[in-house]
């Protein structure tokens, strides 16, 4: 039998309680995370030291590193609200302040992307720009315009990465032994050769099965594709994302991969595999395209949002400078989350009508040409098979 | 006090937290990527060596024309002692390496990598034997740690001799390099002890001829002398003839000591091998000439250089001692690797100084000089030779 709310309006959600609806959400969130976590320590950690590549220190280190991160975070915060509100001088509040604003959501992701030999101070200047800059100054929690996080990764990418070089790396204890690897991502093994060609990309590391496992190099906390699906699998039956967002971007940069495989001469369907079980977009697409503060809140700008995010990532990673192209993109993105809620919010309440048909052909246009000019621009860049020059040394 | 922490309690602490976390956690970073750093080296240099063995591998490989594959195991372990060079005592080689090479599944040869010693330790050389034939048929330096002035007088044209080395060659005997007799000894070291393990693994049979020294000295007979500076006791033949046969300063057989029954040819190459190899007697000094009338007597040491210090010493009329200041002509430098450390002056002061000492006393012992020790002891030999010869003149002996 159907229920009914009797009284008069407006009615309230329970969701809409921020004690308790937020709370739910981000607790749902925190245990979303927790296979990468297990994840990401029992490769970079447990069994890195079980196979003597380590010490018991350093087994600990990927663990404490993301908690860390949190803890950061929150000091950062809790420092912030000390400064700025009088009425936080004790501990109990300050707590259920840093409780309601979810402090260590930011840090906990920022270090999870982050690569495994990166020194604890660079964590901390990370943590900062996400935690500081990108979500305090701009009012907090659900005021911030950018993914806190990504914002703190970007920082560090673009300014402390050769520290992080320096201090190790991505390759772990086991993964530095490997000669094949040789101090390779699969990512920027592509970027490096602009070869589209599975004994370069793939058989390095083994096969495809362990890109899904996530038992290659990469980012502490965001190899495992397997554990990125069961953490989607749960927040999406928990309702903390939309299951579409996810299978939209990872479905657009599958698309767009194979038929940039397909026009370099290389048709088989292990390289948009290899192109979604690489790097962080499984890791982004769950975690951070569906973030509710900085991405559209309606559904069709969610539609909307995770196709530009797809075909920007194609754009980015296999165009730009850089071997990867997730966090580039969803920050970009997060600049149009509120023109595109905007626009989608119209189309969505008026339908196809002559003043939304406008804005429906320009969205779809906007993103037929980003993909389109990805596509041709891929196609002078990569290859299916080493060219002659390189072949017979001597040419050039 | 109090009211300051109520106040600023919370923000001290929570910076306490942070610069806590910046400390600690830099330690506890630091640590790792040095532990990681350590791991890093160890990988590189495992990569280097990997990829330093697989090209000695296939520079065994290239030795071998129809050797199409190469596979490491562990061969036997033989004692075998040889004398180095000069008096430099004993030493026993051991295998580094060995792997066998085939063609197809068909085992053509193999290859002993033998630890020897030139003039260092550490002598390391491969050598590569085709089982066919029982041949070395060419040699790879792994590794030396000689003096490379010294060393780089072995030249390709040295290395040859080694390449298509018959391995039934009665006595086994590489032509010495003049200024590197050290190394060549620790090459011909290497070549023997690899003809030992190949015999042992392989059942070649190392030809050998009945012929053994009872005892070695110095002809002092200034009749022979200069071409004959040994006289050795050796027993030869099935019936084990004793013998007293003359051996050149290089233990050439150069004839026999009065009547007896000659040596084979077989016998005069295994006894220059062994009396080379047996220690008894020392050809650092030697005789070179005698005249009676002038009672003047001219002897040879070889010291460091190439060029032996040649000595001239007149006898008194008595024939029981010296006449006069022994004229000494030195082309000896103090300044080599060898003399690094030497702080006195230039040629001859030590061979001056250490004949002066036997001079002064009639002592044959006598001190060498600090960090010319090469010098010294080819000194101390002609000393040696020089009083018995005297004592041969005057019968004392």
């Amino acid at each position: 039998m159907a229920r009914f709310a009797n009284g008069k309006a407006p009615f309230l959600r329970k969701t809409d309680d921020l004690t308790y609806g937020t709370q739910v959400i981000m607790r749902d969130f925190l245990i979303g995370l927790i296979p990468l976590i297990l994840f990401a320590w029992y490769k970079n950690g447990i069994k890195v030291y079980v196979e003597g590549n380590a010490t018991l220190l350093e087994m600990f280190y990927p663990i404490i590193f993301i908690m860390l991160g949190g803890l950061i975070s929150m000091v950062i915060e809790g420092l912030f609200f000390i400064i700025t509100d009088k009425e936080v001088r004790t501990l109990k509040v300050m707590m259920k302040k840093l409780q309601l604003s979810y402090a260590m959501i930011p840090g906990i992701l920022l270090a999870m992307i982050l690569p495994l030999y990166t020194p604890i101070w660079v964590l901390i200047f990370g943590c900062i720009m996400a935690t500081f800059v990108t979500k305090l100054l701009f009012g907090g929690f659900g005021y911030n315009i950018f993914n806190p996080a990504l914002i703190g990764y970007v920082a560090i990418a673009f300014t402390l990465m050769g520290v992080i070089n320096k201090a190790g790396g991505v390759l772990n204890g086991s993964e530095v032994l490997i000669d094949a690897i040789a101090g390779a991502t699969p990512l920027s093994t592509l970027s490096t050769t602009n070869l589209l060609s599975y004994q370069t990309l793939v058989a390095p590391y083994g096969s495809l099965w362990n890109f899904f496992i996530g038992t290659i190099p990469g980012a502490l906390a965001e190899t495992s594709a397997l554990a990125c699906i069961i953490s989607f699998v749960w927040l999406s039956a928990r309702k903390v994302i939309k299951w579409f967002v996810p299978v939209i971007y990872i479905g657009t940069v599958f698309g767009l991969s194979w038929l940039i495989g397909i026009f370099n001469g290389q048709a088989g369907i292990w390289f948009p595999t290899f192109s979604i079980l690489s790097g962080g977009l499984m890791f982004g697409a769950v975690f951070m395209a569906t973030e509710p503060v900085t991405t559209p809140k309606n559904p069709l700008g969610k539609i909307v949002f995770a196709l530009f995010l797809g075909v920007f990532t194609v754009l980015f990673r296999f165009i730009g400078q850089y071997p990867e192209g997730v966090a580039t993109s969803i920050i970009f993105m997060n600049i149009f989350t509120m023109p595109i809620d905007k626009w989608t919010s119209v189309i969505r309440t008026q339908g196809v009508t002559k003043k939304t048909i406008i804005k429906i052909i320009i969205l779809a246009i906007l993103i037929i040409a980003i993909a389109t000019y990805a596509l041709i621009k891929a196609n002078s860049i990569y290859s299916a098979s080493i060219g002659l020059p390189l072949y017979i040394g001597g040419w050039n | 006090m109090k009211i300051f922490f109520k106040n600023y309690g919370l923000l001290m602490g929570l910076i306490a937290i942070l610069i806590g976390i910046f400390a600690i956690g830099g330690i506890y970073s630091r640590y790792v990527t040095n532990q990681h750093a350590v791991l890093v080296a160890e990988a590189e240099l495992s990569r280097l060596e990997a990829e330093q063995e697989a090209a000695r591998v296939a520079s065994y490989l290239a030795l071998f024309a129809q050797g199409t594959k190469v596979e490491k195991y562990t061969s036997e372990t033989v004692d075998k002692t040889y004398n180095l060079s000069g008096d430099r005592g004993e030493f026993s080689p051991s295998i580094i390496d060995s792997y066998h090479i085939y063609n197809g599944d068909v085992e053509i040869g193999v290859v002993y990598v033998v630890s020897s010693k030139g003039h260092e330790d550490g002598l390391n050389i491969a050598f590569a034997i085709d089982i066919a034939t029982d041949t070395c048929i060419g040699v790879v330096v792994i590794a030396n740690a000689e003096t490379q002035t010294i060393y780089s007088t072995l030249t390709d044209t040295w290395f040859t001799q080694f390449e298509n080395f018959q391995f039934d060659t009665l006595s086994i005997e590489i032509d010495a390099v003049a200024e590197a007799t050290e190394s060549s000894k620790g090459f011909e070291i290497g070549l023997l002890y690899a003809r030992e393990v190949y015999a042992v693994e392989y059942g070649f049979e190392i030809p050998t001829t009945n012929i053994t020294i009872v005892s070695m000295t110095y002809n002092y007979n200034p009749d022979t002398f200069a071409n004959a500076v040994f006289i050795a006791d050796v027993i030869h033949g099935e019936d084990n003839t004793a013998v007293s046969v003359y051996l050149s300063r290089t233990y050439d057989y150069v004839g026999i000591v009065g009547d007896g029954v000659t040596l084979t040819i077989d016998e005069q190459t295994v006894l220059k091998t062994i009396a080379s190899a047996s220690g008894l007697v020392s050809n650092k000094s030697w005789f070179v000439s005698y005249n009676v009338d002038t009672r003047v007597l001219v002897m040879n040491a070889k010291g460091f250089k190439s060029t032996p210090i040649v000595v001239t010493i007149t006898l008194n009329a008595t024939l029981d001692g010296i006449e006069g200041i022994p004229v000494i002509t030195s082309s000896e430098t103090y300044d080599e690797n060898e003399y690094g450390d030497y702080a006195g002056g230039p040629a001859p002061e030590v061979e001056n100084n250490l004949i002066n000492q036997y001079l002064d006393d009639g002592n044959i012992v006598v001190d060498g000089v600090a960090d010319a020790t090469i010098t010294s002891n080819a000194m101390k030999q002609l000393i040696y030779l020089l009083d018995n010869f005297i004592s041969t003149l005057t019968g004392d002996e």
